[in-house]
């Protein structure tokens, strides 16, 4: 266990806002830069997500190998894997680091599940919270735990506004107001759209590097 | 960006850094990083300090930071953790309590606060945990019930360091 301990950011949020295809779009982009990461995902009980992104980005684009995309099935409540005890996503990330010492960094999805959600510390040192525009624009102003406490506070699916008459300039506010000066962005996963932003937060708050970095690789 | 991977003492244990920092803050050469309750159990992050010095913290494993922790100590710079003032709730048990209800009253608050999932301090007869709306005073009234003859309800704001053992979740 004297293996180097690679920085972790945790992903949680309401199922279906975007977890998995967040993590999707920012993985690439690290990889471009040179950073590589390691992917955790929680899910109640199928492995389905991490399925998918060992397919999307193991298998058919090489850009991490197969091994470094973990399917955990929590069953029960999702929240309590990342938070009361993390004890199970812990043993992976070190089993991780043990044999992948040059990883920048691992990623944690959570299981889809509510507005409390957050991440133990002892397993993560960075907390996403990504919420979808599809619930309308009261999202941020209903608080919530994850919503407040998140280190970086992403809405997603902002093209699906004008379908669901959510107004980005109300949620803009209330996030605002709810977290202070700490940061939030609108991405749009689909199209990449503010993943960018996402990933520039990561690079200076998780790695504590400012300038991206020449591909090393 | 400075890097730190350990603290060097505690200014409201330790009199003489005390002393020095509050030298250092007269001569307007201390800093503070504010972090919040749940950053203080993080040994991985990147903050800046109130005089906009870019701090990165890289702590030993299962290590957690504690309102007044010294972060840099030079000659001419001190840098000092400040833990962010919560909203809280405060329960005082008042001095009414016939002698055969001693163990009932303090025994039912807590297990309300603790079916909560709220951490605690304890301070003489006073029982501290935190709260996120004001409204949530009025719902421990309610579920307190007859105990609010001897309960003294009031809502407070200051820097909550919960008792080993009670860091359970909150939802
Ligand atoms: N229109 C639109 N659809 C999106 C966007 N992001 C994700 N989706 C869709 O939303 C659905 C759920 O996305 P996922 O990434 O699987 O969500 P998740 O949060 O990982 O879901 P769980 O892990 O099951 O809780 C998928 O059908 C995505 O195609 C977006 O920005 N715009
Ligand atoms: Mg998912």
């Amino acid at each position: 266990m004297n293996s180097r301990r690679i920085p972790r950011v945790g992903i949680g949020g309401p199922v279906g806002s975007g977890k998995t295809m967040l993590i999707e779009q920012v993985v690439p982009i690290l990889s471009s830069k040179g950073y590589r990461a390691g992917i955790i995902s929680n899910d109640v009980v199928s492995r389905e997500d991490a399925d998918r992104m060992r397919k999307n980005l193991a298998a058919e684009r090489g850009l991490i190998p197969e091994d470094l995309v973990i399917g955990l099935a929590t069953g029960g409540c999702p929240h309590t894997a990342v938070r009361e005890d993390p004890s199970m996503n812990i043993s992976v990330v070190e089993e991780m680091e043990s044999k992948y010492n040059d990883l920048d960094l691992i990623i944690i999805e959570s299981g889809g599940d509510n507005i409390t959600t957050t991440f133990s510390p002892a397993l993560a040192d960075y907390f996403i919270y990504i919420i979808d525009v599809s619930g309308g624009d009261k999202y941020p102003r209903k608080r919530g735990l994850g919503i407040e406490s998140c280190d970086l506070l992403v809405i997603n699916k902002i093209d699906l506004a004008p379908y669901v008459g959510a107004d980005l300039s109300t949620m803009e506010r209330d996030a605002k107001t709810v977290r202070g000066s700490k940061p939030y962005v609108f991405v749009n996963s689909r199209t990449g759209q503010g993943v960018k932003e996402v990933t520039d937060h990561l690079i200076r708050d998780v790695l504590f590097e400012s300038a991206p970095r020449l591909s090393k690789r | 960006m400075i890097t730190i991977d350990r603290t060097v003492g505690n200014i409201g244990q330790d009199h003489k850094l005390r002393e020095k920092y509050e030298e250092l803050c007269r001569e307007k050469l201390a800093e503070t990083v504010t972090i919040t309750r749940l950053e203080s159990r993080r040994v991985r992050m990147r903050k800046t300090s109130d005089k906009g010095t870019d701090v990165a913290l890289t702590l030993p494993s299962g290590s957690h930071l504690r309102h007044g922790d010294i972060l840099l100590f030079e000659p001419h710079k001190m840098i000092v953790i400040e833990l962010e003032p919560e909203n809280l709730a405060m329960i005082e048990i008042k001095n009414n309590i016939h002698q055969d209800d001693i163990i009932e009253v303090p025994a039912r608050v807590g297990h309300t606060i603790g079916n909560l999932h709220r951490p605690i301090k304890l301070e003489g007869n006073k029982i501290y945990f935190p709260i996120q709306a004001d409204t949530e005073l009025d719902m421990f009234r309610k579920l307190f019930g007859h105990l609010n003859e001897h309960l003294e309800i009031k809502k407070t704001k200051m820097v909550f360091e919960p008792e080993e053992g009670t860091e359970i979740h909150e939802h």
